[in-house]
């Protein structure tokens, strides 16, 4: 009977080497995973007056996404005039290469029709969005924002929508690459887009 | 304009108020109300010039179904539209 012989410890040491290396690597990028900032946005779809509107059909370098209402009195046609003015600002070839889109998350009230026309008054380019509660919420949820629908019987609309005050600035792969909160400005909006364009 | 809906406009009516210097409203302005939506908003500065404090509540616009008074607050980077009864402008004091 030949008794098996275990292994050498030069083959030993090579495997337990190689066993470490590998677990180093693995906790590398468990690191690199959990310390690098999340990225947020990618594909959605939506519809443009009542017909599918998909982000990745026809992205611009620069898309900026505003999430409001278009009964909203106060913040929406604050931040889209703003908006406007900066696009005001840009020349012929950065304009073509950005767009801003307006998306409506007050499904009930606000008609596709109504939250395109609403939008293109501010600048001819800009697109209002609609969709479905589903679309509209996963949507919002890409970006980590939100929206409350809050009624209030003393109001005469019967209501009003609390929602995220921000600018999210996507790249061409719906990828949020930059963002302003409030209060905002036309120059700190134009600023955003020269930089990031 | 005439079906509208006017929000966070401050009008004070009565013979009282039309008299009276020590109440004022500067830069006042009403944004056009656009197609697709029948809200819009007023703006302004209410100047109490007087010795005494001021209430000033809403009444109604011309033109407008409804007029209302908010305030509108950033909470966590949300904002929210708080509908107020009245606005109280102190002695010397000015609200927007």
């Amino acid at each position: 009977m030949t008794r098996s012989k275990g292994l050498s410890f030069p083959l030993l040491l090579k495997v337990l080497i190689g066993a470490l290396g590998g677990a180093a690597l693995v906790i590398a990028v468990l690191l690199w995973s959990a310390l690098r900032e999340p990225r947020l946005g990618g594909d959605f779809e939506l519809t443009e007056r009542g017909r599918p509107w998909t982000f990745s059909v026809q992205p611009k370098k620069l898309n900026i996404l505003y999430i409001g209402y278009a009964k909203c009195p106060d913040v929406c046609p604050m931040t889209l005039a703003f908006t406007a003015e900066a696009f005001r600002g840009l020349d012929e070839t950065e304009r073509k290469n950005v767009r801003l889109l307006f998306l409506s998350v007050d499904r009930d009230n606000d008609r596709p029709d109504d939250v395109a026309d609403y939008a293109a008054q501010f600048f001819p380019d800009f697109i209002g969005l609609s969709g479905s509660r589903e679309q509209i919420d996963k949507t919002v949820s890409m970006f980590n924002a939100s929206y409350i629908v809050e009624k209030n019987p003393k109001s005469y609309l019967g209501y009003s929508i609390v929602h995220t005050d921000r600018l999210f600035f996507l790249n061409s792969s719906g990828i949020q690459i930059a963002t302003i909160p409030t209060p905002r400005s036309s120059e700190l909006i134009l600023k955003t887009i020269k930089e990031n364009l | 304009m005439k079906h509208a809906l006017l929000l966070s406009l401050i009008l004070v009516a009565g013979p009282a108020f039309a008299k009276s210097a020590a109440v004022s409203v500067e830069d006042g302005v009403i944004l056009r109300p656009l197609k697709g939506s029948n809200a819009t908003a007023g703006y302004g500065i209410l100047k109490n010039a007087s010795a005494r404090p001021v209430t000033l509540s809403v009444i109604g616009a011309a033109g407008f179904k409804a007029v209302e008074l908010h305030e509108t607050v950033s909470e966590n980077g949300m904002a929210k539209m708080r509908k107020m009864e009245t606005v109280k402008i102190e002695p010397g004091k000015n609200s927007c």
